[in-house]
């Protein structure tokens, strides 16, 4: 068991290194480099511009820049943001948790509202309450994020705070004022993100159900006299399986798709932060956040399986 | 209390609206601990919003108007330019951090006396060594500020006594207190002095700085506001308003939704677009405010990836003017900018024409601009749509950036307006930084192109001479080059409206670039908000005398002077 | 938006499930006939945009006095900024947003199979190198690639999309083959036709490709969907199809700014991109409930 977490942990290196090489040498070949926008550098000398472009070492070859940014991100350096004016580690530090609160938020409400959604449905399987919800969760997992985001931020602004993580008055109230604060400022993004993922999770716990109901064990259970509830908590814990993988891959797409949210609702975590850093060429900082995505991805995936094993004894191996 | 603007269109979405009457209950019963509210003109808040964040406040390396905004009311300069924007001598300067000022006899040297009662906002006084200090970090190579092409003139600055610095220079020309004075905000060299110069520009000074200005820095939240305060022991008079917070919305719907729910004061980047819903909008008003820029379509006058050959198409001048007399350029304003533009008259904003009844331009004439064609040989073989001449079609790619949503929908104006003069367009919508390095490897036929300029007009040296580092269009013309440099050693003001006229109208005649639009650029900001008349060289340049009416104060205005938790 | 959905083709049958057990034929065809006929619907208005749309989608009918007019008779969809009818880049948008998300899922579906064929039948060292490249690839954000690809490269053209689209969407495909042709490579007749001397390709197309359809059938019209999503965030984000062609989502991103004031640029776009998404996830799942049962390897 030890070993094989040691090796998936492995894996996961594995992928962060592979993913960020791709990233480099992707970002590298792309026209332009962060000293090419004109809007923003007219008047500069071009002797200046060169300057400004070796002081970062990108007048070297693409082979030297690699060696050496790959030397640094081992030693836990990532490196310098040209868009940000600052080390990358700093802004990942303080975005990597704005990102993850929402995200975290989200992941465990959407996992515990569409949990109960599709148990429901599984136990009320072809009524017409579960026909309707389903098609409801269809058209919820359906809507563009992005364009659902829009459209929160229409009907339910002024009501509630347009964006942000906090009024940009806080800091003056006392602490009770800015709890709930933030806990307006959370309703947004956390509808538009919820929503959906309660669809997705819902779908696939009801069909995980339905499917659990079929199966012999629950059968054998009838037979031998169980009551229905007793029954459905079989059934329940037995159909977690299939939720708890998609839950790992789920969590990856989380990470992914606070771009649009962030963008949106001004969340200032990662999504925004990238959005930032590939409108101004911030090769470090793309680079950084394609480790730690794809890092977070595959831990996802591993926490997923090793979730499962536990559920399922099954799976466990010898 | 929670200030909500009326919105017009309340029946509208009553069914969400019914769903967020629980949320609007819990936010009704926000209330704070207020300080009490003061009655003169002095105090209140005003939050800005703010599409881009300034990667750095340290003055000799910003680049961006967001960062000059925030810079301009943290650091000072010796003198600041006049409303009239004139550079020649030191013509309706003000005082900054320089009370008086004494030229020497040959006009080569002029010594600046600063404010005693001048100070940082760590304490220490100002010094002649902070003038000193400063001009040495914005020329050094290490640094790599992009301004130390515009200090070529200054020698150099030395210290006559601990109040006293002397800027030498080394030609006589009419704008050498504009050299001295409009680039450099001056730096506190205590605190900066013992950093390699290197490592000035990653130095936290630049997120944290410290200045003379009438506000001092406060804080910096990466990636949501950055706030500064009225500094109260400011030796030219604390800054009226308590409190200036620039919030940082990267998305411009959401920036504009929450100016318009009440959560903002004061947004600079307002688009055409959302005019309505200002004039709409009880708490708001518009102000439009001179921009020293003007947009135009840059032709590469070389053929692509050369410096010599001429463009098969754009080589030629009278395809040039034909292109410029077939484009209605009142009626595309109208369109992109509606009220907020006007037709740029030469390749400087009006403002810095210095006059602009002189000028002859090229007429909206279809039926002359085809006929120009004709003579040039591109003709219209029956049954094709696009022109051509000696087997090259009139077709050509017009590059916009992605960021600009004007020069995009200039982009697809254009292709329809020069279609039926036979001109096959094709557009390509490139982030800025592709542009860019198209541009810059010669790799393109034409790009929308924007200037932003200085009130020296300095920059178009740079510009438009064939030795220019920014003639990016490769426009090379002889006389051009020797009427602008007689423009700029011009020192009577008279004769100088003139010789600027011939430099401008050669511009006009030769149409290096499509001339398209000169941008007024409305800011809208609520109403409670006092201020003086906004400059052209940007609107943030009285910010410190900027207040709110004290009979119209909200929640935020009432907060006082206290520091944050 | 689309990320969360991207995901979950990558297990398109662990939630496989009918009560049903067995299914006639007519309520196979009654249950696919609906999103069938949506779907259908939608395919036919794209392809007859040109003799449905009123207006030329690029003409600017008059860029000062009819820019940015709400719906009407005339304009059904209102006009956007440039004087353009908004109902004819609508016609116009489901012909670029359809191509792009059919075209790049079709390849995607190619590429998929062959690689997903190949490790399974040549099976040893190569299935466990191809597998785990797969593994790596699986774990890159697909989101992150297409915007720094898109926001980077050189105006991306409508072919380079499809493909980058393609190309970051065929590791659950290759899974699922993989798993599918084991499965049937285990039973009696490909032993049999195995024994008799069958070659490995011609075994492939003949035998197993067949077997593999409704699969491929489900997570095409899953994928179409998801891709239409994609692509619209892609364009809402001004990195995905580029003007002046007209795609839902960039009609989308030139409403973003004004959605008070011209509601009509986001609202119809958005839910010409929603009833599609819905049409084609609707399919998956009818076909899922129709042919999961007889395809789910025991």
């Amino acid at each position: 068991m030890a070993s094989r977490i040691a090796g998936r942990l492995f894996l996961c290196v594995v992928v962060a290194l592979v993913a960020s090489t791709i990233a480099f040498v992707v970002l590298h070949l792309a026209p332009g480099d962060p000293f090419t926008n004109i809007d923003a550098s007219a008047g500069t000398p071009p002797a200046i511009v060169e300057l400004q472009r070796a002081q970062r070492g990108l007048d070297r070859p693409i082979a030297e820049q690699y060696v050496r940014w790959l030397g640094n991100t081992a030693r836990g350096n990532f490196g310098w943001s040209t868009s940000k004016q600052r080390p990358v580690a700093d802004v990942l530090r303080e975005a990597i948790p704005r990102t993850l609160g929402l995200m975290g938020l989200s992941f465990v409400l959407s996992i515990a509202f569409g949990v109960l959604l599709g148990a429901w449905q599984g136990t009320h399987a072809g009524t017409r309450a579960d026909r309707w919800s389903t098609f409801l969760a269809l058209i919820t997992y359906s809507i563009p994020e992005f364009w659902l985001a829009m459209l929160l931020l229409w009907w339910l602004v002024p009501l509630l705070p347009a964006g942000g993580i906090t009024n940009d008055n806080a800091s003056y109230y006392g602490t009770m004022w800015q709890l709930r604060d933030r806990a307006l400022h959370l309703i947004l993004p956390l509808l538009s993100l919820t929503l959906v993922g309660t669809a997705v999770i819902a779908r696939f716990q009801r069909a995980a159900m339905r499917e659990v109901f079929a199966e012999l064990f629950v059968r054998t259970a009838r037979a031998k006299g169980l009551d229905e509830p007793g029954v459905r908590r079989h059934a329940l814990r037995a159909a977690l399986l299939p939720v708890i993988t998609i839950s790992g891959l789920y969590f990856q797409s989380v990470f992914a798709g606070s771009v649009f949210v962030e963008k949106v609702f001004a969340w200032p975590g990662m999504g925004l932060t990238l959005l930032e850093g590939i409108g101004r060429r911030d090769y470090n900082l793309i680079a950084a956040y394609v480790i730690v995505g794809s890092g977070m991805a595959a831990l996802g995936n591993l926490a997923a399986d090793l979730l499962r094993e536990v559920a399922d004894p099954r799976l466990r191996r010898a | 209390m929670i200030h909500v603007a009326p919105r017009t269109a309340v029946a509208r979405h009553v069914g969400a609206r019914l769903c967020a009457l629980a949320l609007a209950t819990l936010a009704s019963c926000r209330n704070g601990d207020v300080p009490k509210a003061a009655t003169s003109d002095v105090g209140g808040t005003m939050i800005i919003v703010q599409p881009a964040e300034p990667s750095t406040l340290f003055p000799p390396k910003a680049s961006q108007v967001a960062e000059f905004a925030v810079i301009h009311s943290l650091f000072d300069k010796l003198a600041d330019i006049g409303p009239d924007l004139s550079v020649i001598g030191d013509k309706g300067y003000r005082p900054r951090l320089a009370t008086s000022w004494q030229w020497s006899s040959d006009s080569l040297s002029i010594s600046f006396a600063l404010d005693p009662k001048a100070h940082w906002h760590d304490g220490q006084p100002l010094r002649a060594d902070d003038v000193k200090y400063t001009f040495a970090v914005y020329t050094a190579d290490s640094v790599g500020s992009g301004y130390k092409s515009s200090l070529g003139n200054i020698d150099s600055v030395t210290v006559r006594d601990s109040l006293t610095a002397v800027f030498w220079f080394k030609r006589r020309l009419p704008h050498q207190f504009f050299d001295a004075t409009y680039h450099m905000y001056v730096l506190p060299s205590h605190l900066l002095a013992s950093i390699p110069m290197s490592q000035l520009g990653d130095d936290p000074f630049g997120r944290q700085p410290v200045g003379t200005g009438r506000f001092r820095f406060a804080k910096w939240d990466a990636g949501a506001r950055i706030e500064i305060l009225a500094d109260t022991t400011n030796a030219r008079g604390r800054a009226k308003l308590d409190r200036v917070v620039w919030t940082l919305v990267h998305d411009y719907g959401a920036a504009t939704i929450k100016l318009f729910a009440g959560e903002a004061d004061f947004y600079e980047a307002i688009r055409p677009d959302n005019l309505p819903q200002v004039a709409r909008a009880p708490a708001l008003r518009l102000e439009s405010a001179p921009a020293l820029q003007y947009g135009f379509l840059d032709f590469n006058l070389h053929a692509r990836g050369s410096k010599s050959t001429p463009h098969p198409i754009f080589g030629d001048v009278r395809v040039r003017r034909a292109l410029a007399m077939a484009v209605d350029r009142p009626r595309l304003v109208r369109s992109v900018l509606d009220s907020l533009g006007s037709v740029a008259l030469a390749y400087a904003p009006r403002a810095l024409i210095p006059d602009t009844t002189s000028l002859v331009q090229l007429p909206y004439n279809v039926a002359a601009a085809r006929a120009l064609l004709d003579s040039a040989g591109w003709t219209l073989a029956p049954g094709d749509s696009v022109r051509t001449h000696d087997g090259v079609r009139l077709a050509f790619e017009i590059m916009a950036p992605s960021s600009s949503l004007t020069r995009t929908r200039y982009a697809a104006l254009l292709q329809e307006q020069l279609r039926p003069l036979g001109v096959g367009i094709s557009v390509r919508i490139l982030e800025g930084a592709a542009m860019g390095g198209r541009v810059l490897s010669h790799n393109f036929d034409s790009f929308l192109h924007s200037w932003d300029m200085t009130p020296g007009r300095l920059g178009m040296a740079e510009t438009w001479t064939s030795a220019g580092h920014d003639n990016l269009g490769g426009y090379a013309s002889a006389a051009f080059d020797a009427k602008l440099d007689s423009a700029y050693t011009t020192f009577d003001a008279a004769n100088s409206a003139r010789v600027w006229s011939h430099v401008f109208q050669q511009l006009i005649d030769d149409q290096p670039g499509l001339l398209l639009y000169e941008p007024h650029t409305p800011v809208a900001m609520h109403r409670r908000i006092r201020n003086p008349p906004l400059r052209a060289n940007g609107w943030y340049m009285d910010l410190a005398d900027w207040s709110v009416d004290p009979t119209q104060r909200i929640e935020r205005d009432r907060i006082g002077l206290g520091s944050p938790r | 938006m689309t990320a969360t959905r991207m995901t979950t083709n990558d297990v398109p049958f662990s939630g496989m499930a009918s009560m049903t057990g067995t299914v006639t034929s007519r309520r196979r065809n009654r249950v696919i006939a609906a999103p069938l006929l949506l779907i259908g619907t939608l395919v036919l208005v794209a392809v007859a945009a040109p003799l449905l749309a009123p207006f030329d989608p690029r003409v600017q009918s008059d860029i000062v006095a009819l820019k940015s007019l709400g719906p009407s008779w005339t304009h059904p969809f209102g006009t956007d900024q440039l004087s353009r009818d908004v109902l004819t880049r609508v016609l116009y948008g489901a012909r670029v947003s359809l191509r792009v998300a059919s075209l790049s899922v079709a390849l995607s579906l190619f590429i998929g199979t062959v690689y997903g064929a190949l490790a399974a039948i040549v099976g040893g060292a190569v299935d466990r190198v191809l597998m785990r490249t797969l593994d790596v690839l699986l774990a890159l954000p697909r989101l992150l690639w297409l915007l720094a690809v898109t926001a980077l490269w050189d105006g991306m053209p409508l072919g380079g999309l499809i493909v980058l689209l393609a190309l970051t969407s065929w590791y659950g495909v290759a899974r699922i083959v993989r798993g599918e042709v084991q499965a049937q490579l285990r039973r009696e007749y490909t032993l049999a036709a195995r024994a008799l001397g069958v070659r490995q390709a011609r075994l492939f197309v003949r035998h197993l490709l067949p077997q593999l359809i409704p699969v491929l059938a489900i997570w095409a019209s899953i994928g179409v969907a998801q891709t239409i999503g994609l692509e619209a965030g892609l364009s809402f984000l001004g990195l995905g199809v580029q003007p002046p062609d007209a795609s839902w989502g960039n009609i989308m991103q030139d409403g973003a700014s004004v959605i008070d004031t011209q509601w009509w640029l986001t609202l119809f776009p958005g839910l010409a991109t929603l009833l599609t998404v819905i049409a084609c996830n609707w399919l998956g799942d009818a076909l899922r409930d129709v042919f999961a049962p007889e395809q789910v390897p025991a």
